[in-house]
């Protein structure tokens, strides 16, 4: 008789079982999307606990205006000083572009420092990775805290700019639809963004925190964050056209003052630039979890998910 | 003798004042270890040396770190350059956002590497040993700032060339050594900042984090960075009282594009004397923070808890 044909010895009674309690055989069943539901919820409530759980509410919601304002004045600081204070349009171009921009904190780099943090500093990757939980589902929910906490940021960043810098934004006349829709599919392209990279950068010792800040700078130089893309370099133009965020900000833009940006983007329709943004999210979508599968199976054989960098 | 116990094994006959293996009451490791004020003062060097050492070493063997500590600076100063272009800013500004986005590196040093270093070395077990040795904190504090300098200047050296090369930046120095004090005044005055807020996140336990991330942006804006303090009005007098950082990014910005005098806060001399009074108000209340804390690890050993 082979090892592998051998009855296999009884295991010593543990559990729940052993202390006379019944065994729910429903819970060794996989059940793909209850179990995604309830990672997702768990990534959530933790994430959540870990974003704001560090202070009392009062100084965590200090915390979270001034970060937020802090950014949008630093950008308000240079249309002041040159004496273009007048400009209506590239204060409200600035506002926009920040009050959006405070999602790529929590849809990009957030979520990529979420496994870092949980393999480097809280040492529990190994455990989330090793349960039954559906990972991405926790990784997404972990995430989901952080964009929460980025919506306040963005919505003091309007408020602000609306009442103090007279940003004319009119919740009457906002594209509801469009701006849904904007939202959406720039939202998922980050969040696939996000999780294509942090499966890559469990692949690294050093420099990992490093990747996400730096992909996002590359994204606010190239996807018109604070300026309009026709101001960049001709060479680099057709890289902005391929990245999601350039035709989520415009169809956010768009959206909330009624026109679009002057230059290149005026020349398209409202759906041309929603059609962009849903190709773009679309490709991102695709090669993102392509890469988180491939990087996370490497990770597994290699050990990786374990390890602890010291970085 | 009263409150002298001797260790088993000690040789009759040996020195017991000075013996390392009995056992005194002290205030500390310092007084603990009996040394005369050389061996101290030597022990105090070979620690700030000790602790540049990794920095430095771990620096020139890890290269990669250079392509984010220059790439990443370079990529958002580049972000406002583009800014100013697209308002239609006189190139002067441009120079401004270039000087500014160098300066960069200095602040993020010092409040990642200086302010929250205390903060990660007790995450990783190191604190426990900086209070047991008879050394000064001041002088491991020392050594991350010359470690983290080295770096610093680096980073801040590429970041001046290469976007100056890429935008056309031109200089106009009339006093370098003027520019070179203020530089350096305004270096004694961050890093003495960033000594006395270590103390104080260590105090802290993961609000450390959210404490530097609110560092970031809120004192990009109010240490002007990017545009002149003077956009500030009134309020930019009061920033410069407190912040090295945007006193002296003024001072240097004065100094090194000659003729824009009229954008500066105050005059570069009282600007310098503003930052030589702050490195040294800095330092003092760093060293006293510090023997509190220091006090507050003994006498509590709640410092040395890790993961809080």
């Amino acid at each position: 008789m082979s090892a592998a044909a051998a009855p296999r010895p009884a295991a010593p009674a543990t559990g729940p079982a052993a202390s006379g309690g019944p065994f729910d055989p429903g819970r060794a069943d996989p059940r793909p999307l209850s179990d995604a539901v309830r990672s997702l919820r768990a990534g959530i409530r933790l994430g959540w606990a870990i974003e704001s759980n560090w202070s009392d509410p009062v100084l965590f919601a200090i915390y979270s205006v001034v970060k937020s304002v802090g950014a949008v004045l630093l950008l308000v600081a240079l249309v002041w000083i040159v004496g273009a204070g007048g400009r209506s349009d590239a204060v409200a171009y600035l506002v926009v572009g920040s009050a959006a921009w405070t999602f790529v904190g929590g849809g990009l780099i957030g979520l990529v420092q979420t496994i870092l943090d949980d393999r480097e500093q809280y040492r529990v990757l190994k455990y989330v990775v090793v349960s039954s939980a559906s990972f991405l589902a926790y990784l997404l929910g972990r995430s989901g805290a952080q964009l929460l906490i980025a919506t306040i940021g963005c919505l003091v960043i309007l408020t602000i700019g609306i009442v103090l810098l007279g940003v004319p934004i009119d919740p009457v006349a906002i594209d509801w639809p469009l701006f849904a829709a904007s939202m959406a599919l720039g939202l998922v392209g980050l969040m696939a963004l996000g999780i294509g990279l942090a499966g890559f950068c469990l692949q690294l010792r050093q420099e990992a925190w490093s990747y996400p800040e730096a992909v996002a700078g590359g994204l606010y130089l190239l996807s018109g964050a604070i300026f309009p893309v026709d101001v960049l370099p001709e060479a680099f133009r057709p890289a902005a056209f391929a990245l999601a965020p350039t035709w989520w900000l415009e169809g956010l833009r768009r959206a909330l003052l009624g026109r679009p940006t002057p230059g290149v983007m005026a020349g398209l329709s409202d759906t041309a630039v929603l059609a962009a943004l849903a190709v773009t999210a679309a490709a991102l979508v695709v090669l993102g979890l392509a890469i988180f599968r491939v990087m996370l199976r490497r990770a597994r054989d290699r050990g990786l998910i374990d390890q602890t960098t010291g970085s | 003798m009263s409150g002298i116990a001797a260790a088993p094994g000690i040789p009759p006959g040996a020195d017991r004042d000075h013996s390392p293996y009995l056992w005194r009451a002290s205030a500390d490791p310092v007084s603990a270890a009996g040394w005369s004020r050389r061996r101290l003062l030597g022990t105090n060097l070979r620690s700030v040396l000790g602790r540049a050492f990794p920095r430095i070493v771990g620096a020139l063997r890890e290269p990669s770190w250079v392509a984010f500590e220059v790439g990443m600076p370079l990529l958002t100063t580049s972000a406002f350059v583009l800014v100013y272009r697209a308002l239609g800013a006189p190139e002067a500004f441009v120079g401004f956002a270039v000087v500014g986005g160098a300066m960069i590196a200095f602040w993020m040093n010092v409040i990642w590497m200086m302010a929250a270093q205390l903060y990660w070395e007790r995450s990783q077990g190191n604190l426990e040993l900086y209070f047991t040795a008879p050394i000064h904190l001041m002088s491991i504090l020392l050594g991350m700032a010359i470690g983290g300098l080295f770096m610093s200047s680096i980073r801040a050296a590429v970041v001046v060339a290469a976007a100056s090369l890429l935008f056309g930046v031109q200089y106009a120095i009339e006093d370098w050594a003027a520019l070179a004090v203020v530089f350096l005044l305004t270096l004694a005055a961050l890093y003495g900042l960033g000594m006395l807020l270590a103390s104080l996140f260590l105090l802290w336990g993961r609000e450390a984090w959210h404490m530097v991330q609110l560092l970031q942006e809120p004192v990009y804006f109010l240490g002007g960075l990017y545009a002149p303090i003077r956009v500030l009005g009134s309020f930019a007098y009061l920033v410069a009282g407190v912040l090295p950082l945007a006193v002296g990014l003024d001072a240097i910005r004065q100094l090194a594009f000659a003729g824009t005098e009229q954008l500066g806060l105050l005059p570069v001399r009282v600007e310098g004397a503003i930052l030589a009074i702050m490195a040294v108000l800095f330092l003092v209340l760093a060293h006293r923070a510090l023997a509190f804390v220091e006090r507050l690890a003994r006498r509590e050993g709640r410092l040395t808890i890790r993961w809080q």
